[in-house]
């Protein structure tokens, strides 16, 4: 394995778990938002 | 190879059983609460975080990093332990700020300083961030433990990497953070005493201070014994400028909250903490004894360095004080000498365990996916977390041995960006989430444009690591500061209420006036 490719598993394995948690936060957001709308 | 006589297998099963069945011990009171799950109903009095601090930075790869540094840059090297400057400062600033106000993590902390979207994206980014960390952690120290049970008896690193982080599962799992923290303190006193009488007696072994002394003398290598023996101010392995970028990055880093180096463990035992001053005492005391280990295990590497000078590999010196441990060590102590590395390695095993479950549990599950969820459910879900992060180590602790250098050089690069918006957020009250967050997101772009497309390209070229901090810093602020500036602040009824509660130093000025105003100072 290249250490190119070394750097790039572990770069994106860091980042992959981030934007998983950043997601599941807006979708989550969005949802308590829309509810929150709706018992106006 | 080493051969244990019957004296050693005795101390070996003995303390194994004892550091297990402590943990185990505090069955009862881990499965009360999220609260005494994670965080041991926050009633500790500041020594036993304290010992936990220490023995969790205590770690089965530490005394290889010691021994790397000081065989590469004699006891200058040990400067690379900056981050005990860090904890210094931060114990009696930022450790006050963050324990007044009652996170649980440093993610729960986004949701309390900032609001609306940014501060959920933020607090999802932290929590995943912070899964992947501990997991990493625990597969990289995992498969150091797998090297030194494969030095020792021959075993392929990948019993040595499951077998004993398993066995810690067993009270991680049991107790949760009550079975951490007080097996922590039994394995600290264990790991300091072996720590004190294998390096003192690896010193005897080398013919004493005065001896090691002279020897280096001769060998024509005294700088090794200088601390501040570095290449010139900018030029050469170990510059002057380096060792300022350390210092800056250590002090005036204490003054806010790390997410990305080191700061992360401690976080949690500063909420155990029973009251803030228990919780600066213990962030101090921790990173004292760190100290005072790391001057020891540097006295006996220079002691292992004049026996074996002629080493220059990597894998050959960096179990310098493992050898110097099995190679002059009597037979009886041995085992005694093993049963401690287990002490120095469950000790770290069992934080993460449950440093990463608190991520997955507290803000990942109970404040995004199932926010009813009742206290017997979270404690299951703590257990489900600790068992995915203890398998998910053993996926990383196998793909370890190819990528650490270049994972560890990452969060590296990671931690250049996030440094400076972590000290804005605890002294600058208009710093907001949408900054913090462009910071951590650019710093992903800045970071490979730095240091690998640009000098690939030959746009920029090559450069040292404080360069590539100064210029990450710079070129994160260049983002970060707009994108606070031109977005709106935070509402001012966040802000009071963050103020109130944590009181921060600093720039807080406005916040403070309204909160006056309002009658609640």
């Amino acid at each position: 394995m290249s250490n190119e490719l070394k750097m790039v598993i572990g770069m994106s394995l860091a980042y992959v778990t981030s934007f998983a948690g950043l997601l599941l936060a807006y979708f989550s957001y969005r949802k308590h938002s829309r509810s929150k709308e709706a018992g106006k | 190879m080493v051969h244990f006589a019957f004296l050693d297998w005795f101390w070996l099963v003995t303390f194994v059983v004892l550091m297990i069945g402590s943990g185990a011990l505090f069955y009862r009171l881990g499965k009360r609460s999220e609260a005494d799950f994670f965080l041991a109903g926050r009633g500790l009095p500041w020594w036993l975080p304290a010992s936990s601090v220490y023995a969790t930075h205590t770690a089965t790869d530490t005394p290889m990093w010691v021994a790397g540094v000081v065989y590469k840059y004699g006891l200058a090297g040990m400067w690379y332990g900056f981050f005990a400057a860090w904890c210094a400062v931060s114990a009696f600033v930022s450790t006050k700020i963050f324990r007044r106000s009652l996170a649980y993590s440093q993610a729960e902390w986004q949701t309390l300083r900032y609001g609306g979207m940014p501060a959920e994206l933020l607090r999802g980014w932290v929590a995943g961030w912070q899964v992947f960390l501990n997991m990493f952690i625990l597969g990289w120290v995992g498969i150091a433990m797998g090297k030194v049970c494969h030095f020792l008896f021959g075993w392929p690193p990948w019993i040595g990497l499951t077998f004993f982080s398993t066995l810690c599962a067993v009270y991680v799992l049991a107790a949760g953070y009550w079975g951490v923290v007080m097996a922590d303190f039994q394995q600290g006193i264990i790991a300091f005493i072996a720590i004190v009488f294998v390096s003192l007696w690896g010193v005897h072994a080398a013919g004493g201070p005065h001896m090691i002394i002279d020897k280096l003398h001769a060998m024509g290598l005294s700088s090794m014994l200088n601390p501040f023996s570095f290449t010139g101010f900018a030029g050469g392995d170990f510059p002057v400028a380096w060792f300022i970028t350390m210092l800056v990055i250590g002090i005036l880093g204490g003054l806010g909250m790390a997410t990305a180096i080191d700061w992360f463990p401690e976080a949690q035992r500063i909420q155990s903490a029973r009251t803030v001053k228990d919780a600066s005492w213990c962030i101090w005391a921790g990173q004292a004894l760190v100290v005072t280990r790391n001057a020891l295990w540097a006295a006996a590497i220079l002691g292992f360095f004049v026996l074996y000078p002629g080493l220059t590999q990597v894998k050959d010196y960096e179990m310098a004080w493992f050898r110097l441990g099995f190679e002059t060590l009597p037979v009886g102590m041995i085992g005694f000498f093993f049963a401690a590395i287990v002490a120095i390695h469950l000790s770290t095993i069992s934080t993460h365990l449950n440093l990463g479950a608190v991520y997955l549990t507290r803000d990942l599950y109970h404040h995004y996916i199932n926010p009813g969820a009742d206290e017997r459910k979270l404690v299951w879900v703590g257990r489900v977390g600790t068992l995915i992060l203890l398998l998910g180590s053993f996926v990383f602790g196998s793909i370890m041995e190819n990528i650490t250098e270049w994972l560890i050089f990452a969060l590296w690069i990671m931690a250049a960006g996030v440094w400076l918006p972590g000290i804005l957020q605890v002294v600058w009250w208009r710093f907001n989430g949408w900054g913090y967050l462009a910071a951590w997101v650019f710093n992903l772009v800045f970071s490979w444009l730095v240091v690998w497309v640009l000098p690939a390209f030959g746009v920029l070229p090559h450069l040292k690591d404080y360069q590539q901090f100064w210029l990450l810093m710079l070129l994160g602020a260049l983002v970060f500061i707009p994108v606070t500036l031109f977005t709106k602040a935070e509402s001012m009824d966040k802000l009071v209420k963050f103020y109130v509660m944590s009181r921060p130093i600093g720039w807080w000025a406005p916040v403070r006036r309204e909160a006056e105003r309002r009658g609640l100072l």
